[in-house]
């Protein structure tokens, strides 16, 4: 007990792991059924889903067992260790078209999920004994070209939701240590400035907003002609850099904005994954009875569009139980986090329940068609080995957090 | 953490739970129904099965039309090409009995709902529910194949030599009006319509109207006869060759200058002078009565789509050499079924009988429907005048213009045509386009069969007696040969009728 350093075997979240076990089970069978087409190829990989997923438990043994604070002591050399894999896999050859992929021994892995977790241990350690809520302009700009790297690197790749997913810990971190809700939304202005600028009237109305929001706040003058700077050459160069985006990647964001320009092709996607989860009805068609799926219009059936299968077959009544287990999963793991009397701890735990909510938000968001398709994967329901695996050994670290929330 | 900042999370987190809760809601509760609907759209397709069509016989039970595997072939090719017809891409028929026993014939599509996965592949195996299809009803026509076949290479052999234009051939029975032959020329081959041009798809027996010209003469004469203006033995003053009517100069064909001879005679060899005096005394009501009597001038009623109906004006537009005219058959239009109809009543004793081409349908069955009783219009002439004209009309193949006709050792009656054409576009007849056609019935005495037989515009020798009569001889010289036909049964017949005696 004490060289595992946790005083009592109660403080251990079972329902934390219980909600994680019932994901993981019902990923199994939705993987398994969603591989279950009248398309060949895609027999065996439910076994290895399965292999991944006996892997993944033993990494969240293990992630259970070994004291955070061992964590804590190596987060910058596996910080720095995730930039280099992340260089490697650009360096390497592609894959599908992208360079998301390293093979080590005939598997495939993705460093973008590794790097998520080192990035949010790296940004937990750097910030933990800060108080946000008094960092000036160069506390927010170390923290900040923490999570930059690895997201600057991973959209290269190019894996634009994966590494979207930095933004968001980031945010969520920063939030959680104190940095002011204000600050947070003018971090963001540059980001509403690229959007506003595609229509000139909207752009001006939205720096307009801005000087009044410094007027409002007494900003600084010197924060304040930094931000207005800042959004004054986003604004200007964003249509440069739409011009150099990734046709797929502009024709998903304009998909989103009017799904009805192309219902054969990209759009298709969308529709069909609406098609498989309306057709689902409340009680849905009945495991492996999916007919959208079986008969293969639901497209990435398996991977990021998992949730529609699983909706086609499962209904109302599955998604709405799926809904509740995450909600459930991050509601606890907010607790853990409260808990943790350990600030770095505590960041991590939010660092990691904050990846899980974007994915989940994210893909789910997708599959219904109310958010654009990132084509990110949904946590334990989502095929993947090296997505399973970090999962699990993220919610291993939660778990081991939980275990040790009374130490400092 | 403060409680401020667990507030703004926990507000944020149920409003985005609460979109996403709303949105299956949306999704699966209210609108699950139109989702299930598209999803239907998508992997269900209705599927046509299309019903076998319906056989074509003869009335011996021969196919003349079949299907297999939705393709339609026709078995003896060309050969009653135009009477059957053909059917179009989409199944339906398009020409003669394929159009109008198409109802019949089509039966009923059937249809399937299969499953069909993304890629357009459609599962046979998993079918939701269907109909099968009903196949068509088979059509039993009176036509005799192997008469058919006889007058198509007769027709087309003849019209050949002859250089003509097109040409028709009816053979019936004229005791109960069935049509057993119906030959068109040009010939073409429904089995590769697509290769022949529409010209060739008309049925010139039922379709084309025409000037009959001396094959009429003998509807003056069964008039005059029957209104007893005159007799078989009757002189009548041929003018050697030379009168007037209203004006108009008659003459002769082949300015032959007959003198006074017997009205047998003038049907025999033809004349016109003669047969416009007769006309002139029977009046031209009568004429006209007859001549609408005997079925010219209106439909016959045969089963074709299409039919034409001739043309003949009421008697009170005639004038003078009009009535003269048509007292030799020009100025008015007839078809080839309406003359085969009409020689059948003179043959047969007198009756007009509706001339048929339907025998019968079955449910895809091929038991031959048994014979219908004939349709009998209407008594036209009496037996007696019925006797008379056979009698001219077995003298006019025995020694006046029909007899290229004449075979050895059987009594044939018949009646030659020469007629002119109207010319295209003026007033008057064309010099040196013909008609040429014969009609003549076997034996004269109880005939059994009357074939027509029309040439349009041959070349060469135009005479009805040079052209058609060779035909219709070559036709009945092999319908007489033929196994098991009608010489046969007519022969043993005549053996019982002599052991009686």
């Amino acid at each position: 007990m004490k060289l595992l350093g946790f005083h009592s075997s109660r403080d251990f979240d079972m329902q934390l792991l219980a909600a994680v076990l019932v994901l993981v089970c019902i990923g199994i069978l939705a993987v398994y059924s969603a591989t279950q087409t009248d398309q060949p190829g895609f027999e065996g990989i439910w076994r290895k889903q399965m292999v991944s997923l006996a892997i993944g438990l033993a990494a969240m043994v293990a992630a259970v067992i070994v004291p955070y604070r061992y964590l804590e002591a190596f987060a910058w050399p596996i910080y720095g260790l995730s930039l280099i894999l992340l260089v490697v896999v650009l360096l390497g050859p592609k894959h599908m078209n992208t360079h998301r992929w390293i093979q080590v021994g005939g598997q495939m892995f993705q460093p973008s999920e590794i790097a998520k977790m080192a990035a949010v241990l790296a940004l937990a350690k750097l910030i933990y004994r800060k108080d946000m809520g008094q960092a000036g302009f160069l506390g927010i700009l170390l923290p900040m070209a923490i999570v930059m790297a690895p997201l600057g690197l991973v959209l290269v790749e190019p894996d634009l939701g994966t590494s979207l997913s930095f933004g968001a810990l980031f945010i969520a971190m920063i939030f959680w240590q104190g940095y002011p809700v204000k600050n947070i939304l003018y971090l963001l202005s540059p980001v509403l400035s690229m959007v506003a600028v595609f229509s000139m009237p909207s752009w001006i109305g939205f720096m307009i907003l801005l000087l009044l929001s410094f007027w409002f706040f007494r900003m600084k003058f010197k924060y304040a002609s930094w931000i207005l700077v800042l959004n004054t050459v986003i604004g200007s160069i964003t249509p440069f850099l739409w011009q150099g985006l990734k046709d797929y990647q502009r024709m998903r964001i304009m998909i989103f904005l009017n799904p009805g320009i192309d219902p054969r092709g990209a759009g298709w996607h969308v529709l069909q994954s609406k098609i498989a989860v309306g057709s689902g009805g409340f009680w849905g068609q009945g495991f492996l009875e999916g007919t959208q799926k079986k008969l293969s219009f639901l497209p990435e059936q398996h991977t990021d569009f998992i949730f529609a299968t699983f909706g086609e077959e499962f209904g109302f009544i599955g998604c709405l139980i799926l809904l509740l287990l995450f909600f459930w999963l991050v509601y606890r793991g907010i607790g853990i986090a409260r808990q943790a009397r350990n600030r770095f701890a505590g960041l991590a735990a939010v660092g990691i329940l904050s990846i899980f909510g974007y994915h989940v938000i994210l893909n789910i968001g997708m599959a219904l068609g109310i958010l654009p398709v990132t084509g990110i994967p949904l946590p334990f329901l989502s095929y993947g080995g090296s997505a399973l695996i970090i999962n699990l050994m993220m919610i291993g670290l939660l778990l081991n957090i939980g275990l040790r929330r009374y130490e400092y | 953490m403060n409680r401020g900042r667990l507030t703004i999370l926990a507000l944020a987190g149920l409003a985005i739970w609460s979109v996403m809760f709303g949105r299956l809601v949306w999704l699966q509760a209210v609108r699950g129904g139109h989702y299930k609907y598209l999803a239907q759209k998508q992997h269900q397709q209705r599927i046509g099965i299309l019903p076998e069509r319906g056989r074509i016989y003869d009335r011996c039970g021969r196919p003349l039309a079949l299907s297999f595997d939705g393709r339609r072939s026709y078995p003896y090719g060309s050969m009653g090409a135009q009477l059957l017809g053909f059917i179009g891409d989409d199944g339906r028929g398009l020409e003669g009995m394929e159009l109008l026993y198409d109802d019949l014939l089509r039966g009923q599509s059937g249809w399937a709902i299969r499953q069909r996965d993304a890629t357009g592949r459609t599962h046979a195996t998993l079918e939701y529910a269907s109909s099968p299809a009903k196949a068509g009803h088979s059509v039993f026509l009176t036509i005799d194949a192997e008469y058919q076949a006889i007058a198509d290479q007769e027709l087309d052999k003849g019209a050949k030599s002859a250089q003509a234009a097109s040409g028709a051939v009816v053979i019936s029975d004229p005791g109960t009006g069935e049509i057993l032959a119906i030959a068109s020329y040009p010939p073409f081959d429904p089995n590769r319509f697509n290769n022949y041009g529409r010209e060739t798809f008309i049925n010139r027996a039922v379709l084309e109207q025409f000037e009959p010209g001396s094959t009429f003469k003998i509807i003056t004469m069964a008039a005059a006869v029957e209104e007893g203006v005159t007799g078989p033995d009757e002189i009548i003053d041929g003018e050697k060759g030379t009168f007037s009517i209203g004006g108009y100069k008659i003459g002769e064909a082949e300015k032959h200058k007959y003198g006074p001879i017997t009205a047998s005679e003038a049907i025999a060899h033809s004349s016109n002078i003669c047969l416009v005096k007769v006309g002139q005394e029977l009046g031209k009501k009568k004429l006209y009565q007859y001549a609408r009597s005997f079925g010219f001038g209106c439909k016959t009623g045969i089963e074709f789509p299409g039919e034409t109906e001739g043309v003949m004006e009421r008697p009170d537009k005639w004038s003078v050499i009009q009535g003269a005219n048509i007292s030799f058959g020009q100025g008015i239009s007839v078809n080839a079924i309406q003359l085969t109809a009409a020689y059948a009543a003179i043959a047969n004793g007198g009756f007009l009988v509706k001339p048929r081409l339907f025998k019968g349908y079955g449910e895809k069955s091929e038991a031959v429907p048994g014979s219908e009783k004939a349709d009998t219009l209407r008594r036209v002439i009496s037996q007696e005048t019925s006797r008379k004209l056979v009698a001219m009309l077995e003298q006019c193949v025995e020694q006046g213009t029909g007899q290229p006709a004449a075979i050895v050792g059987w009594k044939i009656a018949g009646k030659t045509g020469t007629a002119q054409k109207k010319a295209q576009g003026r007033k008057g007849y064309d010099r040196d386009k013909y008609i040429a056609s014969f009609i003549g019935f076997i034996p004269a005495e109880s005939p059994r069969l009357v074939v027509t037989v029309i040439i349009n515009e041959p070349h060469g020798k135009v005479y009805g007696g040079q052209v058609a009569a060779p035909i219709c001889r070559n036709i009945m010289k092999r319908i007489i040969s033929l196994p098991g036909g009608f010489a046969q049964d007519l022969m043993t017949n005549n053996a019982g009728l002599n052991t009686k005696l």
